[in-house]
């Protein structure tokens, strides 16, 4: 019994095997946005100015929302298969989140990096003292900023997925291959 | 709640929506299997093979009637309690396969096993068995894009057959393939049919596959 519990993690770890290149995709997506916004940011002068660190803060999520959204679509085929192979809603919604929850981590983690890096060869490149903000500030911001958009993508794509599996079985697998 | 029957189908009405009115498939279709029958449903295309065997198998809901596998009326059960049953009960064969494209022979026929938390020494030793039982252990590792059709259709039969199931649903299953494989395809079922006990409905358009079974449903098409 105690394995049975253990399902949802071994398909979410299965599916994250196997369909690497579309996570591959969606950690690309994620990187990018990621890096681009903390350069942004930073250029902007960001925590002097707090209506453009909101800002900033909300098109992130939204761009992470949007990269982890899109894996849900692409998943919806291989639920209609594990639908019909006897899994249960809950099982199917568990093993989505566990993947979007480490897909969009990963990417995140990988995004704020290359971001300082970028961060840190631009103010090489510009005058002293253009910025007001430290590396620390950048990695808190661009933390938070992640933290909340791998949690809204993740609630998101299980929250869609909930809803379209009231879907019959039948009706998945011929309209979504 | 066992019943004398594999399977009854008893007054089962479905219907779909078309764009302009309601497309009658069934308006009252019974009959029953006793366990360890070999049937086979024919009819034009359209007539609602398929989706008898997406009823029957829970992937679809009728509009009224009732189907009992082994004794339960799955119509009134809940989602959940339908994938469990159709998870342990029903192998299903399906007309495309369906098999999941990234993963391995050997993933796909471990699958059905995975969901319902089969433990990794005995789903283990399940999947070789099924493997060997449809002949494809030899290339078990392969991705499933390197595979013909027909050996696709030997890993459905595998994948099927995984969880040990009292019923087996195939649709077409020999609808793509050359004559040499619809054999193996019909040997399978028929071993699994004599020597295993399985229930098995199969829908079909070959004659080879209706000869071999020893009860017919013909299923014609309603005029709109």
């Amino acid at each position: 019994m105690a394995f049975r519990n253990m399902t949802p993690i071994w398909l979410a770890v299965k599916d994250f095997q196997t369909t690497w290149f579309r996570v591959k995709l969606v950690i690309a997506t994620i990187v990018a946005i990621t890096a681009d916004f903390t350069i942004l940011f930073t250029v902007m002068n960001g925590w002097s100015n707090p209506i453009a660190a909101v800002l900033m803060l909300i098109l992130a999520s939204i761009g992470l929302s949007a990269a982890l959204l899109h894996l849900t679509k692409r998943t919806f085929y291989e639920m209609g298969v594990f639908k019909a192979l006897g899994a249960s809603n809950g099982t199917i919604a568990t093993s989505l989140f566990i993947k979007l929850f480490i897909t969009g981590v990963v990417g995140s983690m990988i995004g704020v990096l290359i971001g300082l890096v970028s961060t840190a060869c631009i103010s090489l490149l510009l005058p002293a003292g253009s910025f007001a903000i430290t590396p620390p500030d950048i990695l808190l911001f661009a933390m938070a900023s992640c933290i909340l958009g791998v949690l809204v993508g993740a609630a998101a794509g299980v929250f869609v997925m909930w809803k379209k599996s009231k879907m019959p079985v039948s009706e998945i697998l011929v309209n979504v291959r | 709640m066992s019943d004398d029957f594999a399977l009854r189908v008893e007054h089962v009405k479905k219907t779909y929506n078309g764009y302009a009115q309601k497309i009658n498939i069934f308006s009252d279709i019974t009959f029953q299997l006793k366990s360890g029958a070999f049937v086979a449903v024919v009819g034009p295309t359209g007539c609602g093979k398929t989706t008898l065997i997406n009823l029957i198998a829970g992937l679809d809901r009728p509009e009224s009637g009732n189907i009992f596998i082994d004794g339960v009326n799955i119509t009134k059960l809940p989602d959940n309690k339908v994938a469990e049953l159709r998870g342990r009960k029903i192998g299903i064969v399906f007309q495309v396969h369906n098999l999941l494209p990234n993963m391995s022979v050997y993933e796909n026929v471990e699958l059905p096993l995975s969901i319902q938390g089969v433990n990794g020494k005995e789903r283990k030793s399940r999947v070789k068995e099924a493997l060997e039982l449809a002949n494809v252990s030899s290339y078990a590792q392969r991705k499933l894009t390197t595979l013909s059709v027909g050996e696709r259709q030997m890993v459905a039969l595998a994948r099927a057959m995984v969880t040990h199931p009292d019923i087996i649903l195939m649709d077409e299953p020999t609808e793509y393939l050359d004559p040499f494989t619809t054999d193996m395809v019909l040997s399978f079922i028929k071993s699994s049919n004599i020597l295993r006990g399985k229930t098995v409905l199969v829908t079909t358009h070959r004659s080879k596959v209706t000869k071999a079974a020893e009860r017919v449903i013909y299923l014609k098409k309603k005029l709109p």
